[in-house]
């Protein structure tokens, strides 16, 4: 069976450049571009692995996180989440791994295959 | 591991130039936005994030660098010599600009329209500041506006008054010294000489002052030599498993390096032979406003620590 990776990203062009990079992983991908509309897609769709912005319309990357922590389900509550954002504060970071991420990656400064990369090796685990 | 310092004449040469820099700022004889080039909103003139932006060679149209601006619009390159073209993507947003046509746009200098351009000489920065226009609503330039704090008004209104000063003042200088040369006065002995001589010394500072230098550099303390090829991580001491941001060392050993200001540590890997990335030193480094790393690092191979 595919993997399932679930990109949650506003940006349509990031969501795009992403979604093709793991594509060629030959995993299937999700895309939600609010964080409502991922956090529906993670119950729905159990993805493996979540690449997760932090600034999000409709709901936040951090309140998508504390939502499926507290999620009863333990499949969903366990879902490896990998943050791709340009949000840098110690502060915006520590309260990211504080809800369990794998991998906080700063949007400036990483590079996008890499990021891809980790998000297949973290799939390949489940 | 080798130790690594900085180089102190490099990093009081710094201070100097950014003294001197928001000097001239200041009073509007220099530009902003000189350290990193900013993609920003054409009509609100608020940075972009984030932008996906290409460096393109002109001779094969092969992508050379590329780089995603960060929260407030910044970005550059390293570059060889060469001709290159730059291309930002970003959605909702369209590229080049129809509404910023000049070089300058207010507060923004060196404005890039989508030509081509050539660098010659040494690796350097390629860094000009790209207004793109809006075409649809975009959500998160619009939270984006509620999380950071863009120029203050204040702040704004503070400089353009010191700048309206200097210059009202050099105007009232040449008003008077016209005046005292038609009363055939003796204006070298008169106070607006003095005035005058002082706003020369000013022009001519500004003349021989360097613009700060946008890239660091690492050498061999003891030979001089350029380290080429090294990777560079700068990571925050509080979170030491996460990178916020990582580059290449040129032939010349020089290196680009944006980050935000603060405290790091900056960590610099070599490969070896089998190509796996071994650590060689470790070095603390203090960025300031310029939110680039551009000191001289000096790595001593003959004391490890």
């Amino acid at each position: 069976m595919k993997k399932k990776i679930l990109i949650v990203e506003d940006d349509g062009l990031l969501l795009n450049v992403l979604s093709k990079k793991l594509e060629a992983f030959g995993v299937e991908i999700f895309k939600a571009s609010d964080g409502k509309a991922g956090y529906d897609m993670i119950l729905r769709e159990h993805p493996s692995v979540v690449l997760l912005d932090l600034m999000l319309p409709e709901m936040d990357g951090f309140q998508v996180l504390e939502a499926i922590r507290k999620y009863p389900d333990k499949e969903v509550a366990e879902t490896k989440v990998i943050v791709l954002s340009n949000l840098w504060s110690a502060k915006d970071i520590l309260g990211a791994k504080a809800l369990k991420i794998e991998e906080y990656y700063v949007k400036n400064s990483a590079d996008l295959d890499e990021v891809c990369r980790r998000a297949m090796a973290l799939a390949s685990q489940i | 591991m080798a130790k690594i310092t900085i180089s102190r004449s490099r990093q009081f040469l710094n201070m100097l130039t950014r003294i001197f820099y928001w000097v001239f700022f200041a009073v509007g004889l220099r530009g902003k936005k000189k350290f990193w080039g900013v993609v920003y909103d054409s009509k609100t003139k608020q940075p972009l994030d984030p932008v996906i932006v290409k460096l393109i060679s002109a001779g094969d149209a092969h992508e050379v660098h590329t780089c995603i601006t960060d929260m407030e619009g910044r970005y550059g390159f390293l570059v060889d010599p060469g001709k290159y073209k730059i291309l930002p993507k970003r959605s909702n947003y369209i590229f080049p600009s129809s509404r910023v046509a000049g070089s300058e746009d207010g507060n923004f200098k060196d404005i890039y329209h989508g030509e081509f351009f050539e660098v010659s000489g040494g690796a350097e920065v390629v860094a000009p500041n790209i207004p793109m226009d809006q075409i649809t609503a975009d959500w998160n330039q619009q939270a984006k506006a509620k999380i950071l704090k863009y120029k203050s008004f204040w702040r704004t209104l503070f400089f353009v008054l010191l700048t309206l000063v200097f210059w009202a003042g050099f105007a009232l200088v040449l008003f008077f010294l016209f005046l005292d040369f038609k009363q055939d006065l003796a204006i070298t002995q008169r106070g607006w000489f003095l005035a005058f001589c002082a706003y020369l010394f000013v022009f001519i500072l500004n003349g021989i002052i360097p613009q700060t230098r946008l890239w660091g550099q690492v050498v061999d303390k003891n030979t001089g030599q350029p380290f080429s090829n090294l990777l560079l991580e700068l990571k925050n001491p509080i979170l030491p498993d996460l990178f916020m941001a990582r580059t290449q060392t040129t032939e010349e050993g020089r290196f680009f390096l944006r980050v935000n200001p603060g405290n790091y540590t900056l960590e610099i890997k070599k490969p070896n032979p089998e190509g796996v990335q071994q650590v060689m030193g470790r070095v603390k480094i203090t960025v300031s406003a310029e939110a680039l790393v551009n000191q001289t690092l000096l790595i001593d191979l003959q004391n490890s620590i």
